[in-house]
């Protein structure tokens, strides 16, 4: 048991005792910290959001039936104003139109004659097209059935038949509009399930840039090669760009073994075509400019991923101490595609600079803002992540000359452990 | 590289590193090396060898004092100086995930280009030894391998100055004294310069012209091998040592 003890207390004094290692877990309860707050913050607005939506009517029906089903959808709360055509609604999250000759409709069947079934139109646009932005989706469903039931109730109350025992079910068409394109309600949810998935996954792809770089760092440490490489007559600042560029490298291969895989599975949980519908629609919503955009933010982000990497690597004394870094890059990156699926894309510009600077969720924050057509906001990420990673390479350039990568921060801690007594 | 005859291959004064928590590598360290020449520092383990290599192989940059390589400070020009250098570190590996031969093209193509190049990767080939290993990863090289696979890049590639920290650890006997007449054929034939630093007394005495015995991070005695031994009536340089560490007063002037 003595000796089992020792070797037990070997491997937890080489932990405690690793500042570095120290540091990973002071970040751990932070990153969690951060995200949750996050997340709950997102959940609150977004269920705000929805409670607070009020549906604009577009009353091209004059008939006294619309009306009567109209005012009773008004004292209930949930209409925000009543237009007569829908060119008067401008900017509006919920447009509930009830086009001309709907309560003839209503009427005739109730009359006995066998017409087309009465029919209603619901337009919807999404902005953040995230699960709380998914859940906006639910009104599509919420309204037909208020609708109806506020429909039998006029019905009764002017007309005294019960229309329960007769077949009046007006026929709903959602419409959703994303990114200026109208979507059918299953087109754009299965669009809302696609985009909030890469969300995660494009957020990972800047973990496995920034894993590549740490790594190569701490192996340069391992294989005692890195003094050998800093004595060579090249400028330093090329070390860290050849470092970039095998992780970009490890990175692309691993965008198409994700695209092919997410295809793949978009395809199973999206129930067959409508995953491959999805990648065509928005390569379609992307359009040419778009898709330079998104690639741009890519590109430029996984480049400052790989230097952040390079850069806590340089820190690490070897591939282990570079795996707890590269556990919290990972962290960070999971958490925050998470955060991102839930929350969605913010709409406020000091929001999406912060996102954009953040590397990780820069590329889901162009990508979905250019599928919700949000230019505006995918190029001020766009600006964030570039002006970030700048940044970043001036550090790495200044790191790479300096001595810290052989001399480190002469950390200490101060942990005291009580050696074993043999 | 065209020079100017005045400048020294290497010139240190008043060197002192002091690290991140404050300890002191090294501590006023001063020293010349001339050009052709083979200078030894020795001293025992953490007497400040490797700091003093470091800084002059520009890795590390000295809290106060300066170092010149061949009349280019290792701090304001140190891309200069490293196309002057060629550092074979303490514990100098290979990338595990590459073979020898690539090793040494990739370590060669960094320093040289052209037909230059071609001929030391050859020459290099020549001097590991390794045959057939060199198709081989690293990973499945020994230690000893591995270090004279980058002795051989160090050597090859005809540096002005080779920085040779350790040269023979790690090494066996047989293998150590070809290293050491590897060294002594560079510097006759190519003109190379070498400092290289050993705690290996007899090493040092069978190789060196000049030495400086460095002690808690200072320079205790210097000068030609023979000086050094009738000024401290000492037969062998360990004697030097153990002489020298007890009154640190007999630097050459």
């Amino acid at each position: 048991m003595g000796k089992l003890r020792s070797l037990i207390w070997k491997e937890l004094i080489s932990i405690f005792r690793n500042p570095q290692m120290i540091a990973s877990f002071v970040f751990i309860p932070i990153i969690f910290v951060a995200m949750g707050n996050l997340i709950e913050f997102g959940v609150e607005e977004a269920a705000k959001t929805i409670a607070e939506t009020k549906i604009q009517v577009v009353l091209e029906d004059t008939h006294p039936l619309s009306r009567s089903i109209v005012a009773k959808l008004e004292e209930a709360g949930l209409v925000g104003g009543i237009h007569s055509s829908l060119g008067d609604v401008g900017d509006a999250p919920v447009i509930l139109i009830i086009p001309r000759g709907f309560s003839e409709s209503v009427l005739s069947i109730l009359g006995g004659s066998q017409g087309p079934p009465p029919r209603l139109e619901i337009v919807m646009e999404l902005e953040s097209l995230s699960i709380a932005g998914m859940s906006k989706l639910e009104i599509l469903e919420n309204i037909p059935s208020i609708f109806r039931k506020l429909l039998q109730e006029t019905i009764l109350e002017e007309y005294g038949v019960n229309p329960s025992l007769l077949e009046v079910e007006p026929v709903v068409e959602p419409r959703v509009i994303v990114g200026g394109r109208v979507l059918a309600g299953e087109e754009a949810n299965a669009i809302v399930a696609s985009v909030s998935s890469s969300f995660f996954i494009v957020a990972m792809l800047m973990a496995i840039a920034g894993q590549y770089g740490a790594l190569s760092m701490a192996q340069e440490k391992e294989d005692k090669t890195f003094e050998t490489l800093l004595s060579q007559p090249v400028e330093r600042v090329f070390i860290g760009v050849a470092k970039v560029v095998g992780a970009l490298a490890v990175s692309i291969v691993n965008i198409v073994l994700f695209g092919a895989s997410w295809y793949y599975y978009m395809s199973k949980v999206t129930g067959g075509a409508t995953g491959g519908g999805a990648l065509s629609t928005m390569i379609d919503i992307l359009g040419k400019s778009g898709i330079v955009v998104f690639f741009a933010e890519a590109l430029v982000a996984m480049m400052g991923a790989a230097m952040l990497g390079v850069i806590l690597g340089g820190f690490a004394r070897d591939t282990r101490t570079a795996g707890t870094f590269i556990g919290l890059i990972w962290m960070a990156a999971v958490l925050s595609g998470l955060a991102l699926q839930i929350v969605g894309v913010p709409q406020n510009p000091v929001a999406v600079a912060l996102m954009g600077a953040s590397i990780i969720l820069g590329p889901p924050t162009v990508f979905g803002s250019l599928i919700a057509g949000n230019n505006t906001v995918a190029y001020t990420a766009l600006a964030a992540t570039i002006a970030i990673t700048a940044v970043i390479l001036y550090i790495l350039n200044k790191l790479l000359n300096s001595e810290l990568l052989i001399t480190g921060l002469g950390l200490k801690t101060k942990l005291r452990f009580r050696p074993i007594k043999s | 590289m065209v020079l100017s005859p005045t400048h020294k291959a290497v010139e240190v004064e008043n060197l002192v590193k002091i690290y991140p928590g404050g300890i002191k590598g090294i501590d006023g360290v001063t020293f010349s090396v001339e050009e052709g020449e083979i200078y030894g520092l020795i001293g025992p383990n953490g007497s400040g060898k490797t700091t003093t290599l470091r800084i002059i192989a520009t890795i590390l940059k000295p809290t106060s004092g300066y170092a010149r390589v061949f009349g280019h400070d290792v701090v304001k020009e140190p891309l200069a100086v490293r196309r002057y250098l060629s550092y074979f570190p303490e514990e100098a590996g290979a990338y595990r995930d590459l073979r020898g031969i690539d090793f040494i093209k990739f370590m060669v193509y960094t320093r040289l280009e052209g037909r230059e190049a071609e001929e030391a990767v050859e020459e290099a080939i020549r001097i590991s030894e390794l045959g057939e290993s060199l198709k081989q990863p690293v990973r499945r090289y020994s230690k000893g391998m591995k270090r004279i696979l980058a002795l051989s890049v160090v050597l090859a590639s005809k540096p002005r100055l080779a920085i040779l920290d350790e040269p023979t650890s790690g090494l066996d006997v047989e293998r150590s004294i070809e290293v050491r007449n590897l060294i002594k054929r560079y510097v006759k034939n190519y003109g190379v310069t070498v400092l290289l630093s050993s705690h290996n007394m007899l090493e040092v005495e069978t190789l060196c012209e000049k030495v400086a015995i460095i002690h808690r991070g200072r320079i205790v005695a210097e000068g030609y091998v023979d000086e050094l031994k009738s000024r401290y009536s000492a037969v062998n340089l360990e004697e030097v040592f153990l002489e020298a560490i007890k009154s640190p007063i007999k630097v050459e002037a």
